[in-house]
């Protein structure tokens, strides 16, 4: 996705780095193999299932033992992380592997940024002038979105909430998640035009996050 | 960060096979020469000098989470644009609403507020420290989960606004022992996830320095703050604190949910890691304890020999600070400091030590502080397992030359 990256490409490479780096390539015989494979499969699940409600420093910049990533896996899945059961195992061994003894793998030392720069990836856009309309846009999000993101887009089993998200009020970065997709998000380019784009930023801008009076 | 954590250019690596991908990333690594912090496995690499003091250390980009560098704490106020950021779902687009408070439950009056109606409440003005639960979380061996925070993620603010009780007293409470729960407009990213819904014990709301704020420092509070409308609760911890407030619910019990009913909880009694606790061993996370921080000189400040002065803050989360004590090794006896700012709960104080240095060499200076309570820093503060309320003394290694 490019719709975050440009703003810190060197925190990327940084990451690069802390996340790759040590995976165990240069290993040889057939049990390395294995394990070079279940790392892979690991790391993919991580990508995979991992970075949809946060950025990766949740998770790299922590050093927890075997029991206490475990412990994070079950309640990350509880909370709505879409982790197939099969894919635990790797992603266990994966997070164990690399984020485990500060010793082998200290934490590098966090990025320094202003507030601003660091607000910039959530500042509301300049307000559009064309504006989409609501009742479309609830139609066209039930039969499109609701799959994933639950039928009132507060998140669903496998999409986020979307329900009062800064990404609401950066029209541009909106469309762009809709056309091209991010990581399991499908893009759309080719089943939505622009009008049914900003007729489901216009219903989901009217949900709000209330509960019920107990 | 990005959303993904991952450059353009390994997302088509990406899609053209997994191995592949893998290789690109760790050739890249590879290929870079380390950096000192991995070469000498020096943990905290972040503590020693060379960060710019304007920029704040970024622990979490979504959700947000900044930390101040102790610089920022040789000052009374913390400035908003310096003040550490904490949330677990990251900020609601609150341009979005009209924002409005509701007050509901055990009341005569359920009320909808405008940001308007407050401004016709009573209004009041307070400094306050707020802290992070968690600052200081990267002190604890063995490491815990959770945000790992140095020791920034408190500040001292101005905070403007209205009581709660004023609220509460207008809604016309139907109870005398209780608890107000409070929700922010920060929904869960999955409809799993627990809501952030938190309560005060009804003695703490109706406390007077309980406010519903607007203000921080002068300004309208920040949306990155909790704006327009946050909770401050002077002496306790942060996540009592809620921002984006939205809902008020006056009840009987405490709020249901993991963050009321198991989150923010804390052995009574300090309990070695892998103890087993059943849930009545435990304590809601309230007030913090005493605690002090040098804000000068910086950690590995190379200092000409002669007299330096170090400064910093002290505070407490019931009664004030009394003492504030500076030595210069493990071994080295306490000397008193002088203390400045008024003796007033919920705030805190800044000392001030003369440091007189003629040997050249490393020198350490550390700090602590007691309070009317009586109560002193320890050394270290007793591990648990999510790593809240560090206090243990603080120190920092300069060069005089
Ligand atoms: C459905 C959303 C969601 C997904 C998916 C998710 N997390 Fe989380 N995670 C959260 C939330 C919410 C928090 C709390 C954030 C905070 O308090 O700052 C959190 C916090 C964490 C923390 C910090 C410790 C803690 O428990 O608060 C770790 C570590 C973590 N997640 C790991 C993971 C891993 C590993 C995965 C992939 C299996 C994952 N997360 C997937 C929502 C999610
Ligand atoms: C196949 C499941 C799926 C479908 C269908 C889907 N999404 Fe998503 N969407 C996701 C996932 C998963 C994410 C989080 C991606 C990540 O960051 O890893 C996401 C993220 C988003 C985001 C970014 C959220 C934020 O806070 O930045 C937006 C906006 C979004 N989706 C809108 C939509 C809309 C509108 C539709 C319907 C046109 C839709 N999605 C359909 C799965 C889906």
């Amino acid at each position: 996705m490019i719709h975050r990256s440009p703003v810190f490409p060197a925190a990327c490479a940084v990451f690069l780095a802390t996340l790759l780096g040590a995976l165990p390539f240069a290993m040889s015989g057939p049990e390395n193999a294995d394990r070079e494979d279940r790392l892979a499969d690991g790391q993919l699940a991580f990508r995979n299932n991992c970075l949809m409600c946060h950025a990766e420093e949740m998770v790299v910049r922590s050093r927890l033992t075997e029991k206490q990533w475990a412990a994070e896996i079950d309640k990350m899945v509880g909370w709505g992380a879409p982790v197939p059961p099969e894919s635990k195992g790797v992603l266990l061994e994966y997070l164990v592997s690399q984020f485990s003894d500060p010793k082998a793998s200290p934490v590098g030392p966090p990025q320094r940024m202003t507030l601003a720069e660091a607000l910039a990836a959530t500042r509301p856009e300049a307000p559009e002038k064309t504006q989409g309309d609501a009742n479309r846009g609830a139609a066209l999000y039930a039969s499109n979105c609701a799959t994933c993101h639950g039928p009132e887009a507060r998140g669903g089993d496998l999409g986020t909430c979307l329900v009062e998200k800064p990404v609401l009020l950066r029209p541009t970065e909106f469309r762009q998640v809709l056309r091209q997709g991010v990581r399991r998000m499908p893009g759309f380019q080719l089943a939505l035009k622009p009008e049914a784009e900003a007729d489901i930023l216009a219903w989901l801008r009217t949900r709000r996050f209330e509960l019920a009076a107990p | 960060m990005s959303r993904n954590g991952m450059n353009q250019g390994d997302e088509s690596s990406f899609l053209s096979g997994r191995r592949d991908w893998l290789r690109t990333a760790g050739a890249l690594a590879a290929g870079a020469a380390a950096p000192q912090w991995l070469r000498d496995g020096t943990a905290f690499a972040e503590e020693k000098p060379g960060g710019s003091e304007s920029k704040m250390i970024v622990r979490c980009l979504r959700p947000l989470d900044l930390e101040s560098p102790v610089e920022v704490f040789d000052s009374f106020l913390t400035p908003n644009d310096m003040f550490f950021v904490r949330s677990h779902f990251g900020a609601p687009a609150v341009e979005l609403t009209t924002w409005r408070l509701a007050v509901r439950g055990l009341i005569e009056r359920p009320l909808s507020l405008s940001l308007d109606d407050l401004k016709e409440l009573p209004q009041a003005t307070l400094p306050a420290v707020l802290q992070c639960s968690g600052n200081g979380r990267s002190n604890y061996a063995p490491t815990v989960p959770g945000i790992g925070w140095g020791k920034g993620a408190v500040g001292n603010a101005e905070w403007g606004g209205v009581r709660l009780v004023d609220v509460l007293k207008r809604a016309g409470l139907k109870l005398d022992e209780g608890h107000v729960h409070m929700l922010g407009g920060d929904a869960p990213p999955s409809a799993k996830t627990p809501v952030f819904l938190r309560s005060l014990p009804l003695t703490q709301a109706l406390h007077p320095s309980t406010l519903i704020a607007t203000r921080m420092n002068g300004e309208p509070l920040p949306v990155q703050h909790g704006g327009p409308l946050r909770v401050v609760v002077p002496g306790w911890a942060g996540h009592n604190w809620i921002k984006w407030l939205r809902t008020i619910t006056v009840a009987k019990e405490e709020a249901p949910g993991t963050y009321q009913q198991s989150g923010y909880r804390m052995p009574k009694v300090p309990a070695p890691p892998g103890a087993d606790l059943k849930p009545s061993d435990l304590v809601p996370v309230t007030t913090m304890p005493v605690k002090s921080l040098i804000a000068r000189p910086s950690a590995g400040a190379r200092l000409k020999a002669g007299r330096v002065e170090v400064r910093g803050v002290a505070w407490t989360g019931t009664g004030h600070v009394t003492a504030v004590h500076v030595s210069t090794g493990p071994n080295a006896p306490w000397q008193p400091a002088t203390l400045l700012d008024d003796e007033r709960p919920g705030t805190w104080r800044r000392w001030r030590w003369m440091l007189d240095s003629a040997r050249p060499g490393r020198l350490q200076v550390r700090v602590r502080a007691t309070d009317s309570n009586g109560q002193t820093q320890p050394e270290t503060t007793p591990w648990n397992r999510s790593g809240y309320l560090w206090n243990g003394i603080d120190s920092i290694e300069c060069e005089i030359i």
